[in-house]
């Protein structure tokens, strides 16, 4: 029943939505709905059949959809009113959506809204690798819904471009399914994902990996026939003479993954240029008020339990906002400085506790990292693909010299 | 007494240490060298010894709307089991309804795990 | 001599925009006209990867002036007009038509501003040539503004501010989708009774008494009169009938670019450094994002060299910045080559000739642009099939009208819900970054398209900045639902051209062994 007293409405079920609709429930919202363009409910979740979800949420070692069917159920018991296969086609400022489903498009303006759209692939055409255009090119994230999910594999022999999490990933799976994968390239001096996935998926099954390399070239008119891979230099570029074939049907591109925030910037969200999505405060809201954000739209997680926290966080402010509670004032602004890409939130109230979500540009080994001057953390080793946290708790935070408007967050090598 | 290195890249912490467990001709294990914590020394002679892990893969499913159910192994199994492991489960089909948990192999190939579904498939 | 599976008035060899326009002349009367096409979907060469305008006036004298550095000192500019081509004739006449016939056919077009910009002295100089033989030669190629920076920077704000004068044309520039118009002039022609064969590549032409037989990889097609459509290939099918061929093709390719829809906001209209030979550089705002085609039309021995070599987007971005200086390299979301054919006979017009020892096919070789005077085009085509005897017999009941495939994004919520009420399936939307629906996919493959580049032309899915990340598979899967085959058999365009190449556990049921 479409009603138009709805507290909060999330766009997009993966595990931030339904953490954020559970969570406004369980905070006091009485009309909650779930929206999701898919056919069922959890996103991604229910094509990452691998495990190591929920390590740190349920201290036990799931599979995706293990995880997500936790939050299934308890979506499915709380009275959610969950709309499958519908799209969000317009977002506005005052908080209306306009919805589609094979029952019509309806407009409805509820109290709170949570975003949770997830991410999508960076593709072949935005990295502009050369050649024509053939069949037999995907990425990664697609061709795990169509071998985990469709049931087709998109070729028998494969290269990956690419050696974050999803590529390694995907590089096991198809290996274990009969396919030959020939080799994973990656532009970097080291492997993008996990340590855990490059033993596991990579070395395990003895798949050639070529660091420092980039597919310069596709060889095929129709459908995929090969590759030209070349080593680069520092500055990324491909090396002449270092160049060679390697005979495949099919390329998976696991190059990047890019907030969805089609519908953020319709609305007027602003939004971060280095994360790609809103800029949030430590209520994962939005510069619109009642707007509130989480997950891989925000920023790309690595862990999934850290999207449910956020999910939660997220639900449970739009609740609030839902019952007109007040809101704190942001009076701090949180600034990415030395070797640090981007901190979420981007502003905090500076007077309860926070963690503060970030990554590092570079790799650095024995590091100490600084809040302005309240609080330091020192750690062995950082990496840009593992997402760190850290607790300014109110004792630090009370260190603060009055007047301060900004805090900037570094990571520096120690001695 | 020849020595044999094998380097272990350790998965416990991001230090990510490159273990060498050196062992004789027999396999007798000789030395373990740069740790710097204990699960890691023991992480790295359990892998060389004996290299475990958890399969999960999908099976096909018939009479139903759904072409597979993600499946996996409850246990650890060996490493070189798991070739094996997915040719048996090739030749499987289940039929809806599916609930988390439910077991379609029992110990499967004796390796002391049952497949099981990680997904409800009502229909 | 096998029995011909397919009897025809007139075979036309060839998909793209030339063949489309003739078939649905054709159509009006009392023929069988057969169109075959090699590729898996119509468009599939030189169409496709078309810059996409039906222009006039300021543009066409754009190109003319190329020929100015050719001119011996003293002719007047206006020797650069040559009215009596076939090109310059059909371009005049087929732009002033296709409003009404973009119209009629439902096809999805908009009037761009036109602004060729100046900021040096040569391009002033440049600039003020195209002026005066815009002036000279009057009418529509005298219709436009001379405008100074102040006015360009409003019209244009974001063009490079180091821009001094301009000329600009608020309507001589249409915006259109080209495999959009080449489909639509298609659908009619099937609607009126024509055929349309893909994957049906011609691999030789026979005399059969007074007939001819097209033989196809499909199986042979008699008929009375053959024309030769097919462009790049153009040569190579006029030579299956016969020596006595006096020309040849060239081809020129060049890259095009295309920018989210996130920063179409810097442009407004077409905006181009003033014609330079063998160069073209402009950025064009489309109806949903950008266009950059700026580089060289550099030669190439093939028609589908479409190889995108990444050197010359680089260039073209660089070129394209020195106009809108604050596109970027993030925003691309796709780029193509296209190739452009030239005949080497006149480099400057089309050949529509029979040839010289068989006078029933017609050798139709249309140089760019193709698309504006593709109508008078076809007329002139079917007067010349008429004049060396056949039998032309109006139909009365030829319907002229085409009604597009929904596009559900550009409806209103209204409308839309009407849709749904009608058929549900257009509720279900598929492509997120084009906003297409179950209902238009659907329709799309009932009006003919068999592969994933099919429904993409004709729906714009998987046209988006994702590139049919989410709707792919869906989409395959509605492909092979719809036809009826299986999904491993769903090509992209081409037979050889599958998407998916076995089902799970396919490979590990063959390999017993499993892998070492």
């Amino acid at each position: 029943m479409i009603s138009d007293n709805i507290d909060v409405l999330v766009i997009g079920s993966g595990p931030a939505g339904m953490a954020a609709a559970i969570q406004a429930k369980e905070s006091g919202s009485d009309h909650v709905f779930l929206v999701e363009r898919a056919e069922e409910l959890g996103g991604l979740l229910s094509q990452c059949i691998h495990n190591g979800f929920g390590l740190i949420y349920f201290n036990e070692d799931m599979t995706g959809p293990e995880y997500g069917q936790r939050f299934v159920e308890k979506v499915m018991d709380s009275k959610i009113e969950v709309l499958l296969e519908t799209m969000v086609l317009r977002l506005t400022a005052d908080r209306k959506v306009t919805l589609c489903n094979r029952n019509g498009v309806k407009t409805l303006s509820p109290k709170s809204i949570v975003l949770a759209m997830g991410c999508r692939e960076r593709t072949r055409e935005s990295i502009v690798i050369p050649g024509y255009r053939p069949a037999g090119i995907f990425t990664a994230g697609t061709a795990q819904r169509l071998v985990n999910i469709e049931g087709y594999l998109p070729g028998k022999e494969i290269v990956i471009l690419g050696s974050g999490d999803v590529g390694m990933i995907m590089a096991r799976r198809l290996t274990l399914e009969g396919a030959r994968v020939k080799a994973v390239v990656e532009i970097l001096p080291y492997i993008g994902g996990l340590i855990r996935n490059e033993v596991q998926c990579l070395y395990d099954f003895k798949i050639p990996v070529l660091l420092e390399h980039t597919v310069i070239n596709i060889l095929g008119i129709q459908r995929v026939h090969g590759v030209t891979v070349a080593r680069v230099d520092q500055n990324r570029n491909p090396i002449s003479g270092t160049e060679k074939s390697i005979d495949c049907d099919t390329l998976l591109l696991s190059v990047g993954l890019i907030p969805e925030n089609e519908l953020s910037f319709m609305a007027g969200v602003n939004l971060d240029p280095i994360t790609g999505g809103p800029l949030v405060n430590e209520r994962m809201e939005t510069n619109l008020p009642g707007i509130f954000a989480a997950g891989n739209c925000v920023h790309v997680n690595d862990l999934v339990d850290n999207v449910t926290l956020e999910g939660e966080k997220a639900g449970q402010n739009a609740a609030e906002h839902a019952s007109e509670k007040a809101a704190p004032k942001m009076g701090i602004k949180l600034v990415a400085g030395d070797n640090v890409r981007y901190v979420i939130p981007q502003m905090i109230t500076g007077e309860r506790e926070v963690t503060i979500r970030l990554r590092v540009k570079e790799p650095e080994k024995g590091v100490i990292f600084k809040v302005g001057d309240i609080m330091t953390k020192t750690l062995k080793v950082v990496k840009p693909s593992e997402m760190l946290n850290l607790i300014l708790s109110e004792t630090h935070l009370n260190k603060m010299k009055k007047g301060t408007t900004q805090l900037v967050v570094s990571c520096q090598k120690k001695g | 007494m020849v020595k044999n290195l094998n380097e272990i890249i350790c998965i416990i912490c991001p230090l990510a240490c490159r273990i060498s467990v050196a062992v004789d001709d027999e396999g007798r294990l000789i030395e373990v060298a740069n740790f710097q914590c204990k699960e890691g020394k023991e992480y790295a002679v359990a892998e060389y010894r004996s290299p475990m892990r958890v399969l999960t893969t999908t099976v096909i499913v018939g009479k139903s709307r759904h072409a597979l159910v993600p499946v996996r192994t409850n246990r650890v199994i060996l490493r070189e089991k798991l070739f094996d492991c997915m040719q048996h489960l090739s030749r499987i089909k289940v039929e809806p309804p599916l609930k988390v948990g439910d077991v379609i192999v029992k110990n499967i190939l004796n390796t002391g795990s049952d497949i099981i579904t990680t997904s409800e498939l009502v229909d | 001599m096998n029995q011909p599976i397919l009897e025809a008035d007139v075979v036309i060899i060839g998909g793209g925009v030339t063949g489309a326009a003739i078939a649905r002349e054709l159509s009006r009367y009392q023929l069988g006209t057969v169109l075959v096409e090699k590729g898996g979907e119509l468009c599939a060469g030189q169409t496709k990867a078309s810059l996409g305008n039906i222009y006039t006036g300021l543009n066409l004298v754009g190109s003319m002036i190329l020929k100015s550095v050719l001119l011996p000192p003293g002719t007047p500019l206006t020797e650069l007009y040559h009215p009596h081509t076939l090109h310059t004739k059909w371009c005049e006449e087929g732009f002033r038509e296709w409003e009404s016939v973009l119209n009629e056919l439902d096809i999805k077009h908009r009037y761009v501003p036109l602004t060729i910009i100046a900021k040096d002295e040569n391009q002033i100089k440049n600039l003020e040539k195209i002026r005066d033989l815009g002036r000279q030669l009057g009418g529509m190629y005298a219709d436009f503004e001379r405008i100074d920076r102040k006015e360009i920077l409003a019209r244009e704000p974001n063009v490079n501010p180091e821009v001094v004068t301009a000329l600009y044309a608020s309507r001589h520039v249409i915006d259109i989708f080209p495999p959009e118009v080449a489909i639509a002039l298609a659908e009619k022609a099937v609607q009126n009774g024509c055929k349309i064969l893909l994957n049906t590549e011609v691999i030789g032409i026979l005399q059969n008494g007074p007939h001819q037989i097209v033989q196809t990889i499909r199986g042979p097609i008699r008929t009375n009169f053959i024309v030769n459509a097919a462009c790049g290939w153009g040569d190579k099918v006029c030579d299956m009938t016969g020596e006595g061929r006096n020309w040849g093709l060239q081809y020129r390719k060049t890259v095009m670019i295309i920018l989210d829809t996130r920063c179409k906001e810097l442009v407004n209209g077409m905006v181009r450094w003033p014609n330079v030979p063998g160069r073209l550089d402009l950025v064009q705002r489309r109806e949903d994002n950008i266009l950059i085609e700026c580089g060289t039309y550099d030669p190439t021995n093939r028609p589908d060299d479409t190889n995108t070599i990444r050197e010359d987007v680089i260039k073209s971005m660089e070129m394209a910045k020195t106009i809108i200086p604050s596109i970027s390299e993030k925003d691309i979301i796709n780029t193509f080559t296209g190739v452009r054919v030239f005949n080497t006979r006149d480099v400057e017009d089309h050949i529509v000739e029979f040839h010289p020892s068989n006078k029933k096919f017609l050798n139709v070789m249309i140089r760019l642009p193709g698309i504006i005077g593709a109508l008078p085009m076809a007329r002139h085509v079917v007067g010349m099939i008429e004049e060396a005897g056949c039998k032309l017999v109006k139909k009365d009941d030829f319907h002229p009208y085409r009604k597009t495939i929904p596009r559900f994004r550009d409806l209103s919520d209204e409308v839309r819900n009407r849709l749904i009420g009608n058929d549900p399936r257009y509720g279900h939307v598929v492509c997120r970054c084009e906003t297409v629906t179950e209902g238009q996919i659907v329709e799309a493959i009932k009006r003919g398209a068999s592969t994933e580049e099919g429904i993409r032309m004709r729906t714009r899915a998987g046209m988006g900045r994702c590139k049919g990340g989410f709707c792919g598979p869906r989409v395959v899967k509605m492909l092979a639902r719809e036809l009826k085959i299986p999904v491993t058999e769903v090509k992209k365009r081409s037979l050889d051209s599958p998407l998916l190449l076995c089902r799970s556990k396919e490979l590990l049921l063959r390999n017993e062994k499993g892998i070492a």
